[in-house]
C-alpha cells in the first residue's frame, strides 16, 4: 500500500458532501480522491484544488480504502456495480443515506455488500448538513459499523475543531433510526400546519422516538440506538422550522396537497419517503410493533387517510402506559 | 482419493499438536491476564476450580485427565490460587492445559480406517438385508441404495487435495458421525477428524473406532474458559496441519427436527483463525474449504427422545426425556432394520463449498462475491498498513456471516423426504383445527383427531405444488417421489415410512381419512419443513 492510499479517503458523487471534504481536505492537509460517477462538468464540482480527481472507480479504488459514498438511492445501485469490479476486502464503504432503497425497503448497506464483496460497511448520518458545516457552523454525526476499524478510521480522518463524530457498532439501529425519523419529522409538519400546538409537538417528540425505538428493534439493532445521534438527534434538527425536506413534505401533506404535487417540489427525498414510511409500516405491523405514527403516514401517502383524521385517529389510540 | 489422506500421518504428530495448542493457549491467557490485570490468572483459574468442583460434585472424579480430575487437586488450587505467586499460576496454568489436551486428542490408526472400512458398510448391510434376505453380493449395492450421497463431488474431491476441508453438517442422530464417514469414503472424500461427546466414548466397541478414527474427545460437562480455549486451540493447530475435520455448527443434534439456524460459532471461527494464522505466516495459498452438509433421514432414531426434549424446553414441564435409544444396541439394530424397508432412508447432500467467509469457491479454489466475480481472499485480512494477521473484533464479524452463509445453505440443500412431508400436511391441518391452541395443546388435542381424506389429498397437493415451485428455483430440494409422484401414491409411501419403527404409531390410515396418533413425532418430523415456510 502506498502512503497516500493510506491517508486519502474516496469520495464517490458530487454535491455539499463532496465540498466539506474538501474543505476539511484543505483545513486539514487531508487528501481527497473524487470520482463524480456522473456526467459532470469539471465547472460544477466547484473549486477542487487540493482534490484529486479519479477518471473512474478503479482509480478511486487504487488510490483509497475508505470510500464515503455520497449519492442518492437510485443511484446506488449501479454505482456499487462499478465499484464492484474493482473494490477488494480491505476496502470498506460508508453511506450518507437516511432512508431506505424505493421499491425494495433495503437499506444502503444491504445494497453494497449484495453488489460488491465489502464487508467493513457503514452508514453516516444523524444531525449532520454539510451545507451548516461549509458555513460555518459546528456539526456533528454518528458512524455505524459493526467493524471498530471503520469507526476508528473516518473518526481519525473527519473530526475537525468544528465536526464531532461519534461511533456506533449497532449498523442496523443506526441506519434504521436514521430512515424512521423521517416519517415522524414530516408528522412535525403536519401537526405546524394543523396549529396543534406545544403540548403535541411534544407528545410527537417523545412518542415519535419511542416508535422508533421499537421499530430499530424489529430490524435487529438496539432500542437505545434511537434516543443517539441517528435517531433523536436527527430527529430535532429536522423539526425546527424551516425544516428538512420530510417536515416540509409533512406541511404539503396537510395542506391536502397531491403526492404528485410532493413529489415534483422534493423529487427523490418524497420518493425515499414515501417508500420509508410504506416499508416501515409493513414491517411493524409483520413483527406486531406498534407503529402508529409512521402507520398514520404511510395510510396517507396511500390516500386512504386525511391529516386531520390522523390526528384523530392517534389520539383515539386506547390509553397505554410510557 | 488421490494421494495419501492427510490424517493418516495424525499419529506422528500427535505430540506435537498437543505440545503447540499447549503453547497457544498458554501463551492467549497469559497475554489477556497482563494486558488486564484487573482480569488476572487467579480469576482464570478460580472459574475453573469453581465450575470443576460443581462437575465432580455432580459427576463423580474423573479418573481420566489424572490428578487435575480429583477433588483435591481443584480444592487445594481454590485455596492457594488467591495467594499464589505468578510463576506457580502460570505452571498450574499449563499443566492444567496439557492435561485436558492430552485427553481431547484423538488418534488415527490406519489399519483401524481399513478394517472399519470393511466392517462397517458389511455390517450396515447386513442389518439393512435382515429383511430382505439379498445375497451376499448384493449387500453393498443396497447400502448404496438406501442411503444417497448427492453433491458436486468432483469439485470437493479437487478442494480437498487443494486445502484443507471443513466438513458442516447438520445434526439429527448420534448414528450420524459413523454414516458421515462411510459417506465421505463412498464419495471418495478424505477420512476427517471431529469432535465427539465424551459419552460417545462410554460404548466400548464405539469408543475402541472413534478413538482410533480421528475422533477427539470434548466432554460437555466442563464448562470454563480454559477448557473451551483448550478445544478451540486444538481445532485451529489441526486446521493449521492441513487435517480435514467435521464440525456439527449446530452444537448438538437437532431437538425439534427443524434445520439449523442458531449455529455455535466457535468451532467454525477456528476455520478463520487458522487461515489468518496461515496469512500471517506468509502462506496465502493454505486455503480452507467449508462443506456444507445436510443429512436428511426418512426416520430418527431418537426422535421421540429429542422431540420431547425441545418440547419440555418450549413450557412443557411434564415430558419425560426417554432413554436414549442410541445406549443400546439392539435398539439401533431394531431401528436399522426397520429403515431398510423404506425406499430411500437417508439422502446425504453436499452443498457448495465456500471459502472460510461463506464465498462460494471454485475446483481451483477460486472464491466469488455474490455477483460472480473472484475476489482476493486474503484482501480481507489486511489491516490498514498492509499486514496480514488477525482481528479479534473482525474476525468474530466474519465468523457470524460464515454461520449465516451457511444457514442459507442448509435450508438451500435440505431434501425433503416423504415422511416429512406427510408429517407437515397432518401437522397443519391438527393446527387449522384447533386454531386457538398453542402449540402443546395442539399436541394433545391432536391426537385421535381424524383427517378425512379429501382434506389429506388437497393440501398434500397444494404442499406438493409449493414445493415444486420452491425446488424449481433452487430454494430447496425434494426427493424425486415428493415432487413426481401423484398425491395418493405419495401419501401411502410416507404412511408406511411413518408407522415403521417408532412404537406409538403417528398415523393410522383409515377408510375414510388418516388418525392421528403420536403428535410428537408429526410435529418433529414435520418440522423440517418449517424452513419452506420463511420461503413461502
Amino acid at each position: 500500500m502506498s502512503e497516500s492510499s493510506e491517508r486519502a479517503i474516496g469520495v464517490v458523487g458530487q454535491g455539499p458532501w463532496m465540498k466539506m471534504l474538501v474543505d476539511l481536505a484543505r483545513t486539514h492537509g487531508r487528501r481527497v480522491v473524487l470520482w463524480a460517477a456522473g456526467d459532470v462538468e469539471a465547472d460544477d464540482l466547484g473549486d477542487l484544488s487540493g482534490v484529486t480527481v479519479a477518471a473512474d472507480a478503479e482509480l478511486l479504488c487504487e488510490s483509497s480504502r475508505t470510500i464515503l459514498m455520497a449519492t442518492t438511492f437510485p443511484e446506488l445501485p449501479s454505482i456499487c456495480e462499478r465499484l464492484g469490479e474493482h473494490v477488494q476486502g480491505h476496502h470498506q464503504v460508508v453511506h450518507t443515506l437516511q432512508g431506505m432503497e424505493p421499491g425494495t425497503g433495503r437499506f444502503a448497506t444491504e445494497i453494497i455488500t449484495e453488489l460488491t464483496c465489502v464487508r467493513q460497511v457503514g452508514a453516516l448520518v444523524g444531525p449532520i448538513y454539510p451545507d451548516m458545516y461549509l458555513e460555518g457552523k459546528p456539526c456533528g454525526a454518528i458512524i455505524g459499523s459493526e467493524f471498530p476499524q471503520v469507526i476508528d478510521h473516518l473518526q481519525g480522518w473527519l473530526t475537525s475543531p468544528r465536526l464531532r463524530l461519534y461511533g456506533s457498532r449497532d449498523l442496523a439501529g443506526v441506519e434504521t433510526a436514521a430512515a424512521a425519523v423521517r416519517p415522524i419529522a414530516a408528522a412535525f409538519g403536519l401537526a405546524s400546519v394543523l396549529e396543534l400546538g406545544p403540548s403535541a409537538r411534544g407528545m410527537l417528540m417523545a412518542r415519535g422516538v419511542a416508535e422508533v425505538a421499537r421499530l430499530v428493534e424489529a430490524f435487529g439493532g438496539n432500542a437505545r440506538t434511537a434516543f443517539g445521534m441517528a435517531g433523536l438527534g436527527s430527529l430535532a434538527t429536522q423539526v425546527e422550522p424551516p425544516g428538512a425536506s420530510a417536515y416540509q413534505i409533512g406541511e404539503m401533506l396537510a395542506r391536502g396537497e397531491s403526492l404528485e404535487a410532493i413529489v415534483e417540489a422534493h423529487g427523490a427525498r418524497a420518493r425515499d419517503l414515501i417508500e420509508t414510511s410504506r416499508q416501515l409500516s409493513a414491517r411493524a405491523e409483520e413483527d406486531g410493533v406498534a407503529s402508529h405514527i409512521v402507520g398514520a403516514l404511510a395510510r396517507m401517502f396511500s390516500g386512504e387517510l386525511s391529516a386531520p383524521a390522523a390526528m384523530r385517529e392517534l389520539f383515539a389510540l386506547r390509553q397505554m402506559m410510557e | 482419493m488421490g494421494a495419501r489422506p492427510r490424517l493418516f500421518d495424525f499419529n506422528q504428530e500427535r505430540d506435537r499438536i498437543i505440545r503447540d495448542a499447549t503453547e497457544r493457549v498458554f501463551q492467549i491467557h497469559v497475554a489477556r491476564a497482563e494486558a488486564n490485570p484487573s482480569q488476572g490468572l487467579e480469576y482464570l483459574l478460580n472459574e475453573a476450580a469453581f465450575r470443576e468442583l460443581e462437575r465432580l460434585t455432580r459427576f463423580g472424579p474423573d479418573d481420566e485427565i489424572g490428578e487435575v480430575g480429583s477433588f483435591g487437586f481443584w480444592r487445594g488450587l481454590a485455596r492457594r490460587v488467591g495467594s499464589a505467586g505468578e510463576g506457580e499460576k502460570r505452571r498450574v496454568l499449563k499443566r492444567l492445559v496439557r492435561s485436558y489436551l492430552t485427553d481431547i486428542a484423538g488418534n488415527f490408526d490406519p489399519r483401524v480406517y481399513q478394517f472399519a472400512n470393511q466392517v462397517l458398510p458389511v455390517g450396515l448391510s447386513l442389518l439393512f438385508n435382515a429383511q430382505g434376505g439379498g445375497v451376499p453380493g448384493s449387500r453393498f449395492r443396497r447400502l448404496r441404495d438406501r442411503i444417497q450421497i448427492e453433491g458436486d463431488l468432483d469439485t470437493l474431491r479437487a478442494l480437498a487435495q487443494r486445502g484443507t476441508m471443513i466438513v458442516a453438517p447438520t445434526h439429527l442422530s448420534n448414528l450420524d458421525s459413523p454414516v458421515i464417514g462411510w459417506a465421505l469414503k463412498e464419495a471418495g472424500l478424505p477420512p476427517v477428524t471431529y469432535g465427539a461427546g465424551k459419552n460417545l466414548f462410554t460404548n466400548r466397541l464405539l469408543s475402541y473406532f472413534m478413538h482410533n478414527l480421528g475422533a477427539y474427545r470434548v466432554d460437555r460437562r466442563i464448562s470454563h474458559g480454559i477448557y473451551k480455549s483448550c478445544l478451540k486451540a486444538y481445532s485451529e493447530v489441526l486446521l493449521e496441519r492441513g487435517f480435514h475435520s467435521l464440525f456439527f455448527p449446530g452444537g448438538t443434534r437437532s431437538r425439534s427436527g427443524e434445520v439449523e439456524r442458531h449455529l455455535k460459532l466457535g468451532l467454525l471461527g477456528t476455520g478463520l483463525t487458522a487461515y489468518a494464522r496461515g496469512l500471517e505466516a506468509g502462506r496465502p495459498d493454505k486455503k480452507l474449504f467449508v462443506v456444507p452438509m445436510t443429512l436428511n433421514c426418512s426416520l430418527v432414531l431418537e426422535a421421540e427422545g429429542l422431540i420431547n426434549d425441545y418440547l419440555r424446553a418450549v413450557g412443557r414441564e411434564y415430558f419425560l426425556l426417554p432413554n436414549d435409544p442410541f445406549d443400546s444396541p439392539a435398539e439401533v439394530a431394531r431401528f436399522v432394520t426397520k429403515i431398510a424397508t423404506m425406499q430411500t432412508s437417508m439422502v446425504i447432500r453436499l452443498g457448495e463449498p465456500m471459502d472460510i467467509l461463506g464465498h462460494r469457491v471454485d475446483a481451483e479454489g477460486v472464491s466469488y462475491d455474490g455477483q460472480g466475480r473472484p475476489v482476493r481472499l486474503e484482501t480481507f485480512f489486511e489491516g490498514p498498513d498492509g499486514s496480514y494477521g488477525l482481528s479479534p473484533e473482525r474476525d468474530r464479524i466474519y465468523t457470524r456471516q460464515t454461520g449465516e452463509a451457511l444457514v442459507e445453505a442448509y435450508v438451500r440443500e435440505t431434501v425433503i423426504l416423504p415422511t416429512q412431508f406427510l408429517a407437515y400436511v397432518l401437522f397443519e391441518a391438527a393446527r387449522r383445527h384447533f386454531p386457538e391452541l398453542d402449540l402443546v395443546r395442539v399436541l394433545r388435542f391432536g391426537q385421535d383427531l381424524h383427517i378425512p381424506w379429501d382434506e389429506v389429498n388437497a393440501e398434500a397437493g397444494r404442499l406438493q405444488a409449493i414445493l415444486r415451485e420452491a425446488v424449481r428455483a433452487g430454494r430447496i430440494r425434494a426427493l424425486a417421489s415428493v415432487l413426481e409422484k401423484s398425491v395418493p401414491e405419495l401419501i401411502d409411501e410416507a404412511l408406511v415410512g411413518l408407522n415403521v419403527y417408532h412404537a406409538k404409531a403417528p398415523v393410522e390410515a383409515t377408510g375414510q381419512g388418516i388418525r392421528l396418533g403420536n403428535m410428537e413425532l408429526l410435529c418433529y418430523y414435520g418440522n423440517r419443513l418449517r424452513a419452506l415456510e420463511e420461503l413461502a
